[in-house]
């Protein structure tokens, strides 16, 4: 609150038209700030940057030192750390992190961002293309034709229909063929195999160890003695022997490795196979979504008359997944959130509910009806 | 003691994180954590082997994240003001709740911002990173200022994108950079050549938005959040680098409204001509204002830099082309029905250096009307035009995304109004193998070229047909040699065999010797084919194999062309002689 004697000083000087140097920088500050934000209006609206007006590739460093011109108080930089350059630097254009040098940023996928399209999708297409691209579309419904077909065979005509079903005698005949005391048929060209006769199972005889004399001790070490050694020789010789083997040798090592090399382009060309379809990222697989074309009945030559197929959103979006920028979702389903019914205290507490339980004991169905009509209004909330 | 090694710490396992425990280590919600990775670029990953990355768990399919991408994803500034966001929303509950109303005002007023500007410069370190991932951007912000407002559209959004793109479609123009054209049922392809990238988007036709079920558009806004961003600044730099004013002025008038600061308030005139000048920049109808008036073209030297001809010659043609197509319809004069589009054909029209208006009420920006003289094309897409003035052509739209493809200005005869078009081929067709189906359209108007060609050259002499036939065969296989020589083989024998029947004629009499016709070509042929089978036996037994399956598809793809072209052949005798049958049974 103002003091009396200073607000009456106030009102005279106001009547007098005197401004004091305050209240006139206060009234140009005002006005200049309502131009300043009804110029900068329009940004404010939108947390989107609107305004354009710097090259961002050739952005100019922003100085962590204060500007100034006068000799005096120019400011040595030398005492900012690197971080407090960094911290003020972190929102400019200038500034890239040490690891974003490293970052793999493609996602290794070879399809184009906007694929070239086929020459069926014309407005006014030629005849080949347009059969073509019909002919493509016609494929897509007919192996998900063949894919049903081929679970019915391996399933539902496995078993006989109703027609081809069995009846009881025709499963006694089938059953009694070759039996002639049932009266089935019997074939006079079948002959009875012979039975082999069982193989008796061999015993084995318990080899019972007797100990060995010193003489067949000094036998047996001299046997290994003598063979170690013809091995030796025998192994010197082939080395001597194999060195004619060579070329044979070469030949074969040239295999491996032609093989190996073989197996490695089959390995990489199965890669590159693999970059050009999306990958498995989530356990939904990708849809492609349908083929746009329109059907030869549909085509106009005209322009004017064209109607749009096909949604363009739908088509970046699938786009995205594609190239395996976005993994693919579900919409799921909702929650929907039980609200806790309580009720508010009042004078009538329960009472419905105890009506209904006493209409169960004793009246019939018409009582209970009675009874709902009138508490259907209270209990719907 | 050491302890012991477990399982799945070190490795592939080491190197995925899921993304719970990404969004642990983040410490953010779902929806936060999907904007961060699709503002920074970070995309799930596959891995070699599942079953290691997922630390034994291979019975359900996992969101997997490379660890290094999420440790990265932890130094970015703007998940503080993501969380700050949160705090925000807290508040904002809180007053609203509260019914604080002044409180959640001032709340509103001070929401939390955050710039991208440092995202755009680390994803594209420099200004042809961007215009390599422009198509994805364009194709966005085409698509969105489309949109109707909607809540998960926002206003601000839908016009942001049209400003930018109308802007980039002024690039294009004053640039020249506009190369092909097509018109599908999905919308218009257009291909231009920016800063040496050729850029292809896609521009929707102008009809009622269907909002498919399965699109996330929460995540198409983040996306296009970023874009609007980035394509921007790649407008700025663009507009800079052609010398021209950013945000786009119109050349010759006073500059008015969209100066920055300082408006001296004078209040709803100045309002209203500001989004005059707007309206008019967005028709995209004259051509902007420079800062420094471009030169004179300067030719180009030839400077050899490399020792191949051929290729030298062929993109020195190809840049003569391309030289053409920019002025083709310089001089020209086009008006726009009603019933065309009119947005994407001034765009064409105009990167192709012709001038182009419409009516004046159909929008604003309209240069002259139709009653003007010095109109030489009028578009139209009616069946018929009641009053036509002299001295100009009528034609479908179709003539023009014909001509941009082809080059050149096409016979206005074949798309008069009320004419039946031919089709409308698509240029981006890779060149045609050897013995690919070719529909006679084309075949047409490749004869067309060649005749226009032998009509300039006047060579007298060999015969015309000849050329032609070798020409067009030299068109249609590429000037491959073996190509040339299998059509020179063919007509090789076709003389072979007239001059073999001549011969018999003379033999039956006993006459005086005349002087033995020697076919030179002929025999050239001959020798020629010969030549050609001993360097076929010369091909290295490893190479024999593909040599054999190369050839064999190209004798399959040529029967297939010949089986194609009798259906066409039949075709068009089922369907074209009825109308004559039809007269004749009346009468």
């Amino acid at each position: 609150r103002v003091n009396p004697v200073v607000k009456k000083k106030q009102d005279i000087l106001r009547e007098q038209g005197v401004v004091s140097k305050k209240e006139k920088e206060a009234k140009l500050q005002r006005a200049a700030q309502i131009q300043q934000k009804k110029n900068t209006a329009a940004e404010r609206k939108t947390r989107r940057r609107t305004k354009f007006d710097f090259d961002l590739w050739d952005a100019p460093e922003v100085s962590t030192v204060p500007a100034s011109t006068d000799e005096e108080t120019k400011v040595d930089p030398s005492w900012i750390s690197d971080e407090a350059k960094v911290h003020t630097n972190v929102w400019t254009a200038k500034h890239v992190p040490k690891e974003s040098k490293h970052r793999k940023l493609d996602t290794g996928s070879l399809i184009p961002a906007v694929e070239v399209p086929d020459a069926g999708a014309s407005y006014n297409p030629a005849l080949a293309d347009h059969q073509d691209l019909l002919w493509k579309a016609a494929l897509v419904e007919i192996n998900k034709e063949k894919a049903l077909k081929k679970i019915e065979r391996q399933t539902t005509d496995m078993f006989p229909t109703k027609e081809n079903a069995p009846t009881k005698e025709s499963y006694i005949k089938e059953m009694s063929e070759g039996i002639a005391e049932l009266g089935g048929v019997v074939d006079e060209d079948e002959e009875d195999e012979d039975e082999e006769g069982m193989e008796s199972d061999e015993e084995s005889e318990a080899k019972i160890n007797k100990p060995k004399t010193r003489k067949q001790r000094r036998d047996t070490v001299k046997r290994a003695h003598a063979d170690r050694k013809r091995k030796s020789i025998l192994s010197r010789q082939q080395m001597e022997r194999d060195i004619f083997k060579l070329k044979t040798y070469k030949k074969e090592l040239n295999e491996i490795e032609a093989k190996t090399l073989a197996r490695q382009k089959v390995k990489e060309a199965k890669a590159e196979e693999k970059r050009k379809n999306p990958l498995q990222l989530t356990k939904y697989k990708y849809e492609p979504q349908e083929i746009e074309i329109k059907l030869s009945d549909e085509l106009t030559g005209n322009l004017r008359s064209l109607k749009p197929e096909g949604s363009l959103l739908e088509d970046r979006y699938k786009s995205l997944q594609r190239r395996n920028i976005v993994e693919t979702r579900i919409k799921q389903k909702e929650a929907k959130g039980w609200k806790k019914k309580v009720e508010k205290r009042n004078y009538k507490m329960g009472w419905e509910t105890n009506q209904l339980r006493k209409t169960k004991k004793g009246g019939g169905k018409k009582k209970k009806m009675k009874m709902a009509k009138v508490t259907r209004p209270l209990l719907s909330r | 003691m050491v302890p012991r090694k477990k399982k799945y710490e070190t490795g592939e396992a080491a190197a995925f994180l899921t993304r719970k425990q990404a969004m642990a280590k983040l410490q953010l919600n779902l929806k936060d954590f999907r904007r961060l990775c699709i503002l920074k670029g970070v995309f799930p990953r596959e891995p070699k082997n599942r079953r290691r990355a997922q630390k034994g768990n291979a019975s359900t399919v996992k969101t997997l994240y490379l660890e290094k991408d999420i440790r990265f994803l932890l130094h970015e500034p703007i998940v503080w003001k993501f969380r700050d966001f949160k705090v925000f929303l807290k508040k904002l509950k809180k007053a609203q709740e509260k019914k604080n109303w002044g409180q959640a005002k001032r709340l509103q007023s001070n929401k939390p911002k955050y710039s991208l500007d440092h995202i755009v410069r680390e994803r594209y370190p420099t200004f042809v990173d961007a215009i390599r991932d422009l198509e994805d951007c364009l194709c966005l912000c085409f698509l969105y200022s489309t949109f109707p407002r909607t809540n998960k559209t926002p206003v601000e959004m839908v016009e942001l994108c049209r400003r930018l793109t109308v802007e980039f479609m002024h690039y294009v123009i004053e640039a020249r950079a506009l190369r092909k054209v097509f018109c599908s049922i999905k919308g218009y392809y257009f291909q231009a050549d920016v800063k040496g990238q050729t850029v292809t988007w896609i521009v929707p036709h102008n009809f009622g938005y269907r909002a498919p079920a399965q699109v996330d558009m929460r995540l198409m806004s983040v996306f296009t959040e970023f874009y609007t961003t980035m394509l921007g600044f790649v407008n700025f730099r663009l507009f800079n680098s052609m010398n021209l004013t950013y945000p786009p002025k119109l050349q010759g008038l006073q500059m008015t409204g969209t100066s920055q600061g300082k408006n001296k308030g004078e209040g709803e005139g100045e309002g209203s001509t500001r989004v005059q000048e707007e309206e008019r920049v967005f028709a995209l109808n004259q051509s902007l204002h420079r800062t420094v008036l471009p030169e004179e073209t300067v030719e180009m030297d030839n400077i050899p830099i490399t020792d191949d001809n051929a290729s030298m010659e062929a993109a020195r043609k190809e840049a003569e082309a391309v030289e053409a197509q920019t002025k083709l319809f310089k001089g020209l004069k086009f008006f726009l029905g009603r019933e065309v589009p009119r947005e994407p054909l001034v765009f064409m029209i105009r990167s192709m250096g012709g001038e182009v208006s419409w009516d004046a009420t159909v929008a604003p920006g309209s240069t002259y009307q139709e009653s003007d003289e010095r109109i030489t094309h009028h578009i139209a897409d009616r069946n018929q035009i009641p009053d036509k003035k002299l001295g100009r052509f009528y034609v479908q739209p179709q003539w023009i995304f014909d001509s941009i493809n082809r080059r050149s200005k096409l016979n206005e005869k074949h798309y008069a109004i009320g004419e039946t078009l031919p089709p409308h081929l698509s240029p981006f067709i890779a060149d045609r193998r050897v013995g690919d189906y070719v529909p006679p359209e084309e075949k047409n108007l490749a004869e067309q070229d060649n005749a226009e060609k032998q009509d300039n050259e006047a060579d007298e002499g060999e015969d015309e047909e000849e050329n032609e036939e070798e020409s067009e065969e030299d068109e249609e296989e590429g000037g491959e040699e073996s190509g040339e020589e299998v059509g020179g083989e063919e007509s090789g024998e076709e003389e072979e065999e007239e001059s073999g029947e001549e011969k018999e004629n003379e033999a039956e009499e006993v006459k005086v010797g005349t002087k033995e016709k020697v076919d030179r070509k002929a025999e050239k042929q001959l020798q020629e084919t010969e030549e050609y089978r001993l360097r076929e036996m010369m091909v290295p037994r490893k190479h024999r194999g593909l040599y054999k399956s190369m050839m064999k598809n190209r004798k399959r793809r040529i029967n297939e062309s010949k089986n194609l072209e009798r259906k066409r052949e039949k075709w068009d005798k089922d369907n074209t002689p009825q109308p004559k049958k039809a007269k004749k049974a009346k009468l």
